[in-house]
């Protein structure tokens, strides 16, 4: 495809903020952050900052909704008022909070194995602490890492990627300023080890052909972000069991 | 690679090794005398100790073929003296070394338990060892079952084959992609427990009741059968009334609402509310009027909720922290629930709060602080009166 000489990916190949196209952000997660949880994980994706927070599996708290066969999940996406450019006290009830939250629901609903779990319900916060484009995909990074921590037990760690055509150029892991350009923008949710897509959205106008390339770089991106898990959640379960001991690395 | 020998008397001195064979009651070691040789044919030094299994979980063959690159990651299967097991088989390797003081790897295999410090190898560490044929077949058998590797949702690990039926436990679901295979849905270690269970070990919060757990419950409503307790699971257990030793209609405790009790599970079940008692089944039996009963009411002291990684070293039998305390001297009563919480009591108010902080520093302490910590933090204690002295955790 055409290199763009635009204004979002220069001649060389290179980003505002100098990545390649298919570069993603620098990642950097900690898992167990609030001790008061089952799990927790904070993840920062360049500028964008995360934390989610699960309890559960615990009681149903409404019985009405009680599913006898397996557990609810139920997600609440808070955007704090410091974490776009201006100061925004946003209420949770608010139109992009709620579609973000649905979407969490339903990725995670996919990805834990709720028939282990009958009768009980999974709480899933998830607070944007930085919001630096990129939100619901590092949303549901975040919050696949603190499933892992709570020990949920799930098919597969989601992961999630972002992806926008840009100068005719599809480019992954989009900050903010390349989110609100007017490309189609684009998070996709998928299990990188089976390569099954789990979640997209799409609001843009997008020519048909162009849709399929966008996916495959993402399911690209979601696979680098797997991997950056991989080692880790690794690391950090090594820790966890054998902190005791002084051992060799 | 640190290289241990087994410390275990035998009644004979060692003898050279060449093929463990299954004796005539399964596999109770059957030695062979002879040499170990090198391919040409020269002896080589070796060290050979062959344990008795004294309870043979499984059929091994010793006829299986090894890849030298398996096994000899004898990483912490070489274990610390502490961690020398009472009655275990050890297996030791013939290495191909020319010097006298060879190089006798001990590798020991815990028939029953497997500690989490047995499982933090990395599976680079591997000597350059050659096997006998024989040691090969058992060894690969016990490495690879031990082998402890980090899984995470979705991993998919092979069972041995040689094991008939393996049992999934905690966090493992049978794959169907690669027969034989089971996935992993937490995030943890992946540990054998013999005779043929499969788990996952990791670090949780939230309980899981199982069958005869010991546990500590808060009551949070008393019903006219039975109490439901908060067992910090994803669901409420129930402590039947009279489910105490001793106990009839008449003469019965009465539990309050924010009671602590310590218990013990008696049904657990995803499907089914969870079962509490507070009977004994095996050893000394006291009614509750007493007192004395390992069950019941805790009253006084504090109780503190951890992980669950913690709960489960404390409850070892070789758990460092508490024989550091008790060399001590320290006066105090402490019970441990599986379930992520554990009840501290004594006469002074200063000495339970040094004792919660010690027991919770220790879940990440290493190896060998432990003695430094106690001390600091009763140090501390002995100093409350002065104000600048407050706990820190290390």
């Amino acid at each position: 495809m055409r290199r763009g000489a635009g204004e979002w990916v220069s001649l060389a190949g290179l980003r505002t903020d100098g990545r390649r196209p298919n570069e993603l952000r620098r990642v950097h997660c900690t898992l167990g952050t609030y001790s008061n949880a089952d799990g927790s994980a904070s993840l920062k994706q360049g500028q964008t900052e995360v934390l989610a927070i699960v309890h559960g599996p615990h009681e149903v708290t409404r019985r009405s909704e009680v599913q006898h066969d397996k557990c609810i999940i139920e997600c609440e996406f808070y955007r704090t008022p410091f974490s776009g450019f201006d100061r925004k006290k946003r209420r949770p009830t608010d139109r992009a909070s709620l579609e973000a939250s649905l979407a969490l629901k339903q990725t995670f609903e996919t990805a834990v194995m709720r028939n282990l779990y009958p009768r009980t319900q999974v709480d899933i916060q998830v607070y944007v602490l930085q919001g630096d484009g990129s939100i619901l995909p590092t949303a549901i990074n975040a919050v696949s890492l603190a499933l892992v921590d709570a020990g949920v037990a799930m098919k597969e760690m989601v992961t999630a990627c972002s992806v926008a055509l840009l100068d005719k150029q599809p480019v992954l892991d989009v900050t903010y300023k390349e989110q609100s350009s007017g490309g189609a923008y684009m998070p996709l949710a998928a299990f990188p080890i089976h390569g099954e897509i789990i979640l997209i959205q799409c609001e843009a106008r997008l020519e048909g052909e162009r849709l399929e390339e966008m996916m495959l770089t993402a399911m690209e991106g979601s696979r680098q972000v797997s991997q950056l898990f991989q080692t880790q959640v690794k690391e950090y379960t090594r820790r966890l069991a054998g902190a005791r001991l002084a051992l060799p690395r | 690679m640190r290289l241990f020998v087994s410390m275990r008397k035998r009644e004979t001195p060692p003898k050279v090794m060449t093929k463990l064979t299954a004796g005539k009651d399964g596999y109770q070691s059957g030695r062979e005398e002879g040499e170990v040789l090198d391919e040409e044919g020269t002896p080589c030094a070796s060290r050979t100790i062959t344990g008795a299994r004294r309870s043979p979980p499984y059929t091994w063959d010793d006829t299986c073929p090894i890849s030298p690159l398996d096994l000899i990651s004898c990483r912490k299967l070489c274990l610390s003296a502490r961690d020398t097991p009472k009655d275990n088989v050890s297996f030791a390797f013939a290495t191909r070394t020319a010097d006298t003081q060879s190089e006798a790897a001990a590798v020991e295999e815990r028939g029953g338990r497997e500690r989490q410090d047995m499982n933090e190898e990395s599976m680079e560490e591997e000597g350059h060892m050659d096997l006998s044929e024989a040691a090969a077949g058992l060894v690969q058998a016990a490495l690879r079952i031990a082998a402890p590797r980090v899984l995470l949702p979705g991993d998919t690990s092979e069972m041995p084959d040689h094991l008939s039926r393996a049992k999934l436990g905690n966090g493992l679901v049978s794959a169907h992609s690669p027969p034989r295979a089971a996935k992993a849905t937490k995030a943890g270690i992946l540990r054998f427990q013999a005779p043929n269970t499969y788990r996952i070990d990791n670090q949780q919060r939230r309980y899981v009741p199982k069958r005869d757990d010991m546990v500590l419950g808060i009551v949070e409503d008393r019903g006219p059968e039975n109490y439901r307790l908060n067992i910090f699971a994803s669901a409420p257990g129930y402590l039947p009334h009279l489910a105490f030793d001793g106990a009839s209609k008449r003469n019965k405790p009465v539990l309050r609402a924010g009671s602590l009790v310590y218990c013990r599970v008696g049904l657990a079940c995803i499907d089914v509310d969870t079962e509490l008692t507070c009977t004994v089944t095996q050893g000394i039996k006291k009614d509750w009027m007493t007192g004395e009963s390992t069950f019941g009411e805790l009253k006084g002291g504090t109780v503190t909720r951890c992980s669950l990684g913690l709960c489960r070293q404390l409850l070892d039998k070789d758990c460092r922290v508490l024989q550091v305390l008790q060399k001590h001297g320290v006066p105090f009563e402490v019970a441990v629930g599986r379930n992520g919480a554990f009840y501290v009591n004594a006469k002074d108010q200063g000495i339970i709060v040094a004792i919660v902080n010690i027991l919770l520093n220790s879940e990440m302490i290493q190896d060998g602080s432990e003695e430094q910590m106690v001390k600091f933090i009763l140090k501390s204690i002995s100093n409350r009166h002065r104000p600048s002295a407050l706990l820190v955790p290390i």
